[in-house]
């Protein structure tokens, strides 16, 4: 039988709650650098990226917090400043010449600063540089992302090469509550993403197969306290089945391929993918009302969403708006009131016929952005909202017919 | 089309700051291009196909028509196109475009002519089915009897197959004038045609006022932008002229030796150098990447694309715009300069000890399968 609502129960995850970052600090500290102020900048930057901590004076103490699995350690000697953080240790069992392959396809780059390197049979993620030369916007990225990376990649190094964990911080364990909760979301995820996986080859519609791809990620990621191996895997096929620029054959193939691996999970392998990490950064962007607005505003999404409810087009409006509130809750972190009108959202749409979904959720956006609008703890946009932006913009063509070439 | 080899043919790619384009010899020391190819820049590279590349001076600039001559620094003793003085195509004729589509090496499209003479914005083109692209522009137009009969310059952005040339007559017009000219550096009016050879407001022979008409920004050197002055005034320290670097907008492509050095800016925050060196062997796999993993290479590292070996290094937008100790940015400049010798250092010692191939991409690679090539 055709599916015909989805299921948004509560979530087992715990939201991250940080205090929100002060600006003026960052400002402060870029202004402090750029006078050679250094000591100071590097203290600003500092309070800036840790409000919640208490962080010594970095020229005379190290340093170190917990990003989920990882620890990251900061120690300033001879004037110099290096930032680590622990990946795995190879060991006689480990897959040697594919683990060090994955690190320099997958983790070493260009165009980041931190690199991957191998001390005697260690992995770490490193960065090192000059204090005089360390511009607030650098030591931002550098403790924002490598600590992602490392929490990203060292359960998946253990598991796929036989690594041995190296410097792992612990992670919370599920209750057993919380652990029944969570199987019971993943199996009917997955039953659920299967079922519309068949409704999007019977539809053959490119905006439902993106709105399927990006709910089959963003459910999970918000409802479950999913790390290390399994989310890996997941996030590893998304890059195939969630990428717009993928032809929509093997997007649909890849998602069919996860779908099917995810659903062959056993409860003790999903059990060791699944706890409660802490976070001294949040992994999650800071939500505002620009990101909400493009989402849930009256931009051309939600025109889109609106013209396929008064069309008829009910079950792809429903799993675009359930989509998008997942994909708010999952990559974002935001006010409690906010969220929890979110969650509510959720709630008045689960297990709905696609009409009453659509509708329900449909009036709720529109409850939610003036609430947001009207919050004061919402704040409007941030600068990296900017930087995003910039780096998305494409090229802005003339409109002359005739092109040079 | 019999006899023609394309290899022997004197169509060569330029390359500047703002793109690439095509150009072809004139004569041995001079190249015909479009002038949006060249503009706004007065030096430009010239590759050829061993891939060196010389530097090339801009003496002419007719913006109105969309032409340039580029004086080069040494002859090609190439095959030369001759220019068609008779203007006198026909619909349906058949015609081929030489030129580097989308940066690739020297391609030749075939087609026919659409219309000897299309009206467009108040001048004539000829236009072709002939597929044209980004990167041909400034690439001859050739009939069957191989001579050129217009000069590749635009296509139309929502139809398929539907390309301009600049007519061979006003090509012949503006290199006889070129010829006739002692000046070093002119442009030339676009109304009247007679040249311009120094800044001014107003045409001597027409009166029209050029600033209105855009010719004096072709006496200016614009300021580059910061990442563009970081970049080559760190490559000049390297003794790599910038000229004969530049790729595109702040886009860097040359050899070290036999190491293919790129350079771009990934995003809003990082310039990148990147250099694909080798392909790992077929032995003592782990002790490469052991290798290339060790902490001893930094400020530089190195990754694995597909199966490319590249060395890296990443500068932070920060230190080009707000560099720290005290603004001195030489330390950046030295870094970089480490990172082109290295280059050319690291691909033999990763073939000699490390028992890789060459990169596709390698000068070496290159040399060895263009023997016999010009």
């Amino acid at each position: 039988m055709a599916i015909s609502s989805l299921t948004c129960p509560p979530p087992v995850r715990r939201a991250a709650r940080t205090t929100s970052l002060d600006y003026t600090l960052l400002h402060s500290a870029v202004d402090r650098y750029v006078h050679g102020d250094y000591g100071p900048a590097l203290a600003e930057t500092f309070a800036h990226l840790f409000p919640d901590h208490e962080v010594p004076d970095l020229e005379s103490h190290d340093f170190s917090f917990v990003q989920g699995s990882s620890r990251v350690s900061v120690r300033a000697s001879d004037g110099m400043l290096t930032v680590s953080v622990p990946l795995v240790r190879l060991t006689e069992e480990t897959i040697t010449t594919a683990a060090l392959r994955f690190v320099l396809t997958n983790i070493s780059a260009a165009g980041q600063l931190y690199q991957p390197c191998l001390r005697g049979d260690e992995i770490y993620l490193e960065y090192t540089d000059r204090l005089t030369r360390l511009h607030p916007y650098k030591i931002r990225e550098v403790l924002r992302r490598m600590p992602v990376e490392a929490d990203k990649n060292d359960d998946w190094m253990v598991a796929e090469f036989r690594c041995a964990p190296l410097g792992r911080e612990p992670i919370e364990s599920l209750s057993t509550e919380e652990l029944e909760r969570a199987e019971h979301i993943w199996r009917t995820h997955w039953d659920e993403v299967d079922e519309l996986v068949k409704e999007s080859q019977r539809m053959r519609s490119l905006f439902f197969l993106n709105e399927i791809t990006a709910y089959a990620i963003h459910h999970v990621g918000y409802a479950l306290p999913l790390s290390g191996y399994w989310w890996s895997r997941i996030s590893a096929s998304g890059d195939t089945f969630n990428d717009t620029n993928v032809d929509p054959q093997t997007r649909e193939a890849s998602l069919s391929r996860c779908v099917k691996e995810m659903k062959a999970v056993t409860r003790e392998s999903l059990q060791e993918s699944l706890g409660h990490a802490h976070y001294a950064i949040s992994p999650h962007a800071e939500g505002t009302e620009k990101i909400l607005s493009a989402n849930l505003g009256p931009e051309e999404y939600l025109d889109s969403i609106v013209r396929m409810h008064n069309g008829g087009r009910y079950m792809e409006a429903a799993v675009g708006l359930i989509g998008t509130y997942n994909y708010l809750l999952a990559r974002f972190s935001w006010p409690l009131e906010i969220e929890e009108m979110m969650v509510a959202g959720l709630a008045e749409a689960t297990e709905k016929p696609w009409r009453a979904a659509a509708s329900a959720l449909l009036e709720h956006a529109s409850t939610l952005m003036d609430a947001a609008s009207e919050s004061e703890e919402v704040p409007e946009s941030l600068e990296e909202d900017d930087e995003t932006e910039d780096d998305e913009t494409e090229d802005d063509d003339s409109e002359d017919d005739e092109v040079t070439t | 089309m019999t006899d023609f080899d394309i290899d022997a043919v004197g169509v060569f790619q330029i390359f500047t700051g703002g793109g690439t384009g095509s150009g072809f010899l004139i004569d041995e020391r001079h190249i015909l291009t479009n002038c949006h190819v060249v503009a706004p820049y007065n030096r430009v590279a010239v590759e050829l196909r061993d891939r060196r590349r010389i530097v090339g001076e801009v003496r002419r600039l007719n913006p109105a028509r969309d032409l340039a001559v580029v004086e080069l620094a040494v002859p090609l003793p190439f095959n030369i196109l001759p220019l068609s003085a008779e203007g006198e195509l026909r619909a349906k004729q058949p015609v081929s475009i030489l030129g580097f589509p989308v940066g690739l090496p020297l391609s030749l499209t075939e087609g026919v002519v659409s219309h000897p003479r299309q009206l467009l914005a108040g001048q004539h083109y000829l236009q072709t089915d002939a597929a044209i692209n980004p990167g041909n522009s400034g690439g001859p137009i050739l009939d069957a009897a191989l001579q050129v009969v217009g000069v590749t310059t635009c296509k139309h952005r929502s139809a398929e197959l539907v390309g301009f040339g600049i007519p061979s007559p006003d090509a012949v017009r503006f290199v006889a004038a070129f010829r006739e000219q002692t000046a070093t550096f002119g442009v030339e009016c676009p109304a009247c045609e007679d040249l311009i050879e120094h800044a001014q407001r107003y045409c001597d022979s027409c009166g029209s006022n050029l600033e209105t008409l855009d010719v004096l920004r072709h006496f200016e050197t614009p300021d580059p932008h910061p990442v563009v002055a970081f970049v080559e005034a760190a490559l000049s320290r390297a003794d790599i002229d910038p000229v004969l670097a530049r790729h595109g907008d702040q886009n860097w492509s040359f050899y070290s030796g036999s190491a293919p050095i790129k350079i771009w800016c990934c995003c809003s925050e990082h310039v990148c150098f990147s250099s694909p060196l080798a392909q790992p062997g077929k032995r003592s796999i782990g002790e490469l990447f052991r290798f290339l993993l060790s902490p001893d290479h930094a400020p530089f590292s190195f990754d694995l694309s597909g199966n490319v070996i590249r060395l890296n290094l990443t500068i932070h937008m920060a230190d080009v715009f707000s560099p720290g100790s005290g603004g001195d940015q030489s330390e950046h400049s030295d870094w970089i300069a480490q990172f082109v010798g290295r280059a050319d250092a690291l691909d033999n010692l990763l073939i000699d000890e490390h028992g890789c191939r060459p990169a596709p991409e390698t000068q070496l690679t290159f040399l060895k399968e263009g023997e016999g090539a010009h």
